[in-house]
């Protein structure tokens, strides 16, 4: 019971001040919104036609470029614009981001094809971002296909002429493009193909659709700032020992670890209320589907909110001074943060920096919320991100309990 | 003279604090080199590159290819998987990937069943696992109908997935392309009049072989190009980390002219600048001391952390000119930005809003152009930016740094000098009221 009334007046004391709202929920929200908007989506479509906007260039002007034109426009995945403007004109829509790309069919396209020499598009995107990788992909297969048939309309040709010499026309351009014709019209259903799948959860059901662009974010934000939220819970146990209040307590028939509990009961509720809080907002606004298993989120969530109270626990109980709360709040953060890919996913990251990454406990909890909220996966795929983060709970609460006891 | 002295005891004062020191120089070099090790340990001058992704390969292909099919390409002169001996065109895709073609991207292993191969990636054990069905030799040798090749990904990884669904739709649609060029060819042939003979077949199929391998290894059928403002050429790396100590730079010299020009309330609530006050020491002395004290402080920071970066991590900042034009920008935005906020503020108390809260926010919205590599998805995003000092200082910083010159510079200066003189015009204002 006075261990409740203990983690009622922290959780005031904590509420009261206005830095709290800042740094459990208005920064947070801000970051994931903005690295969001930073690295996201592509919002050019239209609504009746979701294709990704690719605007073509044809400087060929050839019945070849003409007809990988047509090809392109039947695509699934991208909307082809026909351009008449100039390269730097292209570039510079794709670079304003009003445009997901630009294809340029350079002059000789069509000869070299039907040369069998190398002919080769130029494609203008960011090949880095959803939008500029999947129209790559896209663009990619429809040039290697239709290089596959122009070298079937060739071969086709090649053929006919060697079998009736004095055909004549037989073997000429018209038989050309009456091979290229049946070879791109069988390519509409290949012997063989690729199916893209993935696991359950309900994403990419479209191949123009991209991932959401704030299933990293919101996850990331989190993360770090259930980290950087312990700054104003642990300043309230530096207060209490310079206030010598701690010391008044320890008079009383309060045990340490009734103290050490209140504390510790303050700052879980604290982080587990701002990740509720920051997880309905990314389920209501930004469409991620937290709720999708709700007992796997609720694990993730108390045992990363256990995770970062034992860890404001520690700061609380080593730091000496309100300065020094900042320090070993705001370093940790950065570093567990960086380290546990919460800036950035860590699959960009070389393999040793992995490695390392693993052993943090923040790359735990991120791969917990994106299990149920990219993989579509529920309790049991996260119980292994809720075991590690509650080994770091005990190992710092240990330590915490140590400082407590040594002190 | 005393001017100096007020100076010399407060950047005392700053140097002996340790916070102040980590949120100068330690955290925005720290922040730089979690990226320079996030993109390899790069810095100087190293470039970025793809890791391998963890591939798992269920071959279930039940087919046989016979020695004469001629669907296998010939084999290359380093591949260290025997392509003739394929026993089905399943095997071959699955040696091809598992081969030391693809060893620098892919790090291929053959599992048993196609569950398992899912397993591995629900476990993330892989990134991607490619499950060949059963009848993938029969339908590229017409000998059924159309076969499907599972790429099953892992959802929460884009850039390996990727590259192995790349390689994988190259190889099966190099396949693909022999069995539908040959049936075209034989097809047209064949109206012709022309008559078709097993040569014939076999000489049509190892046409397209060649072709479509031979085409695929020699040139690219598409030439990337990035569009403006995308830098993912050389450089990349140095440009990326440039980008954030660059934009850290900005962020915590606003920190640093606030947390500096502090040392008044402080003084005030120690009742050490009352009695300052009493000295002979113009009050006037005084401020100014307390001024040049946020000055040098900046122009420390700032030329510390550019030094820093050109020396350690290999950044470019631009001509001396504008870089130093932009850095001077900064400088005195930031301690005018100090000097405004910190007029405001009845008691040091109240700074933990200003430093947690409202520099942390506009500094945020300052650096979304440093957020999105430069480049961010709507040019709207980029005019938020320019709604706080730290997005025209930033602006400043970017300019210099793509080589502008000091004539594309100084639209953005002048900015900045208008809001220098808007805050500095209120803040003096404010505390020569407070202080008289």
């Amino acid at each position: 019971m006075r261990m409740l009334d203990l983690a009622l007046n922290d959780l005031r004391q904590v509420l009261r001040d206005r830095k709290t709202a800042f740094f459990l929920l208005i920064m947070p929200l801000a970051f994931t919104v903005l690295f969001g908007f930073a690295f996201g989506g592509f919002d050019v479509g239209e609504p009746d036609d979701p294709r990704l906007p690719v605007g073509l260039l044809d400087q060929d002007g050839s019945a070849l470029s003409r007809r990988l034109a047509d090809l392109l426009s039947g695509s699934a995945v991208v909307r082809v614009e026909a351009a008449t403007t100039t390269p730097q004109k292209l570039a510079d829509r794709v670079g304003g981001n009003t445009l997901a790309a630009a294809v340029i069919v350079p002059a000789g396209y069509g000869a070299g094809l039907m040369q069998g020499q190398p002919a080769i598009l130029t494609l203008i995107a960011d090949t880095g971002g959803s939008a500029g990788a999947t129209v790559q992909g896209e663009v990619e297969a429809m040039a290697r296909r239709f290089a596959a048939a122009a070298d079937t309309a060739r071969i086709s040709v090649q053929m006919l002429a060697r079998g009736q010499p004095q055909a004549g026309e037989a073997a000429g351009p018209a038989a050309f493009d009456r091979a290229l014709a049946a070879a791109l019209a069988a390519w509409q259903q290949p012997p063989v193909s690729i199916r893209a799948t993935q696991t359950t959860a309900p994403q990419q059901e479209a191949p123009t659709q991209l991932p959401n662009a704030f299933a990293h974010s919101s996850p990331g934000m989190m993360v770090q700032f259930a980290v950087a939220g312990l700054m104003t819970a642990a300043a309230v146990l530096v207060a209490e020992r310079r206030s010598r209040c701690l010391q008044r307590l320890l008079t009383t028939d309060i045990s340490r670890p009734e103290i050490l509990a209140g504390h510790f009961l303050a700052m879980f509720l604290l982080i587990f209320g701002q990740l509720l809080l920051l997880a309905l907002f990314g389920q209501l606004l930004l469409r991620l589907n937290y709720l999708g298993a709700p007992l796997a989120a609720l694990a993730v969530m108390t045992a990363t909110a256990l995770f970062a109270a034992s860890m404001g626990l520690l700061i609380g109980s080593l730091a000496r001074s309100q300065e020094q709360v900042i320090v070993f709040s705001l370093l940790p953060m950065f570093l567990l943060s960086g380290f546990g890919g919460a800036w950035m996913p860590l699959e960009f990251t070389p393999e040793s920096f992995q490695r390392v990454a693993r052993l943090t406990p923040l790359a735990w909890a991120m791969d917990g919320f994106q299990d149920i909220i990219v993989r579509g996966q529920g309790l049991a795929a996260v119980l292994p991100a809720v075991g590690a983060l509650l080994a770091y709970t005990l190992v710092l609460m240990g330590l915490a309990v140590w400082r407590f006891r040594t002190e | 003279m005393r001017l100096l002295d007020v100076t010399r005891k407060d950047l005392l004062q700053s140097a002996r604090s340790l916070s102040a020191l980590i949120f100068m120089f330690v955290v925005p070099i720290l922040v730089t080199v979690l990226f320079s090790f996030m993109f390899g340990g790069a810095g100087g001058g190293q470039e970025f590159t793809a890791p391998r992704s963890a591939v798992v390969i269920f071959d279930g292909d039940q087919g046989r290819l016979s020695a004469a099919s001629g669907l296998a390409p010939a084999a290359g002169g380093n591949l260290d998987f025997d392509v003739s001996a394929a026993q089905s065109m399943g095997e071959l895709l699955a040696g091809l990937l598992q081969s030391n073609l693809f060893a620098d991207l892919l790090q291929a292993s053959a599992v048993a069943s196609p569950e398992a191969a899912r397993a591995a990636v629900d476990a993330q054990q892989a990134a991607v696992a490619v499950i060949i069905p059963a009848d993938f030799t029969a339908a590229l040798t017409g000998a059924g109908g159309a076969a499907e090749v599972e790429v099953y990904r892992d959802p929460t990884l884009t850039l390996g997935p990727r590259v192995v669904e790349s390689i994988v739709r190259q190889l099966v649609e190099g396949f693909a392309a022999g069995t539908i060029g040959t049936g075209v060819v034989l097809a047209q042939a064949s109206q012709a009049g022309i008559a078709i003979t097993p040569e014939l077949v076999q000489e049509v199929v190892a046409q397209h072989t060649e072709s479509a391998f031979g085409q695929g290894e020699t040139a690219p059928l598409v030439a990337i190009q990035a569009p403006p403002g995308v830098n993912a050429g050389p450089g990349f790396v140095s440009e990326l980390l440039g980008l954030i100590l660059g934009g850290m730079m900005a962020f915590f010299a606003f920190f640093s002219g606030a947390a500096t020009i502090e040392s008044l309330l402080v003084e005030q609530e120690r009742g050490t600048l009352q009695r300052l006050f009493t000295t002979p020491t113009p009050r006037r002395t005084i401020l100014a001391g307390k001024a040049l004290t946020v000055i040098v402080t900046l122009a420390v920071q700032i030329t510390v952390l550019m030094i820093f970066g050109a020396l350690v991590f290999d950044i470019r900042w631009g001509d001396p000119a504008p870089v130093g034009l932009a850095g001077v920008g900064l400088m005195i935005l930031a301690a005018a930005t100090g000097l405004f906020l910190v007029s405001f503020l009845q008691s040091t108390r109240q700074s933990g809003v200003i430093f947690g809260g409202l520099l942390t926010l506009t500094g945020m919205l300052g650096m979304i152009p440093i957020f999105g590599g430069g480049v961010t998805a709507s040019p709207w995003v980029d005019a938020v930016a320019l709604l706080v000092p730290q997005g025209w200082a930033i602006r400043g910083i970017l300019i210099a740094r793509g080589g502008g010159t000091v004539a594309e510079l100084a639209p953005t200066l002048l900015v900045i000098c208008l809001w220098t003189a808007v805050f500095l015009g209120i803040g003096l204002r404010r505390l020569q009221r407070r202080f008289a």
